[in-house]
């Protein structure tokens, strides 16, 4: 199996995890997606979240050494890329990153920091999960269920 | 080919069907009435025990520990160079390679 492809849906797996678990800390209209189970959510949260950077980090690193290999074979499966939605996950990537660094360290310190790193971290979880589902619109032949083979004899 | 497995099929159908759950719930939650005076106390009690009980509790307790925060400050004075020199090394070879 494609190294590439494993982080692609590692990172749409754990993508998933943090976009449920964040949506249901969002406010208290949307509580109900985790029946207000809001210590669960901070824990699944935060620990995708290290998990998320991790991810990342592994990507620009596996990046890095193609560069250094001067690798240019086509990686389909890779997350971020040069243009395109790859650079747009990339951007985005890293704003959530820092956002979500801001909100982790300055929870207690610094509510105005906080809340503008909470707003900007909310209104792009919005924007990300529709491009995602874009994205899978754009790439729906991925959910094209494999024909069964045809039976001998005929 | 391994892709048009029905194990992969199946993880790929999963993965993406939460994607669309986590788009409904926004859209719903946006645009529904509330929340309630019951909602916004259960939101409110969930958000007191993550305070207690969960990651966000001990990440406080974290900030209120010397000996933690002299840890963190010095893997932030190791962190903050090596930091510099990765980024240093990695617009040399961007420039210098040209790939």
């Amino acid at each position: 199996m494609k190294f590439d492809f494993i982080l692609h849906w590692l990172w749409a797996i754990v993508f998933s995890i943090l976009a449920l678990s964040g949506i249901a800390m969002a406010g208290a209209k949307y509580g109900w997606v985790m029946q207000y189970d809001i210590a669960t959510a901070d824990i699944v949260h935060r620990l995708a979240a290290v998990v998320y950077v991790l991810l990342t980090l592994i990507i620009i690193i596996y990046e890095m050494i193609r560069i250094l290999r001067r690798d240019k074979t086509k990686k389909p499966w890779l997350v971020f890329g040069p243009s395109g939605y790859g650079l747009f996950t990339f951007i985005t990537t890293l704003i959530f990153i820092v956002t979500g660094a801001m909100i982790w360290l300055f929870m207690d310190s610094s509510h105005a920091v906080t809340a503008f790193a909470l707003w900007i971290h909310d209104k792009l979880t919005y924007l990300a999960v529709a491009s995602v589902i874009w994205h899978i619109y754009m790439k729906s032949h991925a959910l094209k269920w494999p024909k069964k083979k045809a039976q001998k004899g005929r | 080919m391994w892709m048009k497995k029905n194990r992969f099929k199946l993880m790929v159908w999963m993965v993406t069907t939460s994607f669309f759950f986590a788009f409904a719930a926004i859209l719903i939650s946006m645009f529904r009435y509330g929340p309630t005076e019951q909602e916004t106390m259960s939101f409110m009690m969930g958000m007191m025990k993550a305070m207690e009980t969960s990651l966000m509790g001990l990440s406080m307790q974290v900030k209120e520990d010397a000996n933690v925060q002299w840890l963190v400050y010095e893997s932030v004075q190791f962190a903050l160079p090596l930091l510099a020199i990765s980024i240093a090394g990695g617009v040399y070879v961007r420039c210098r390679r040209k790939v």
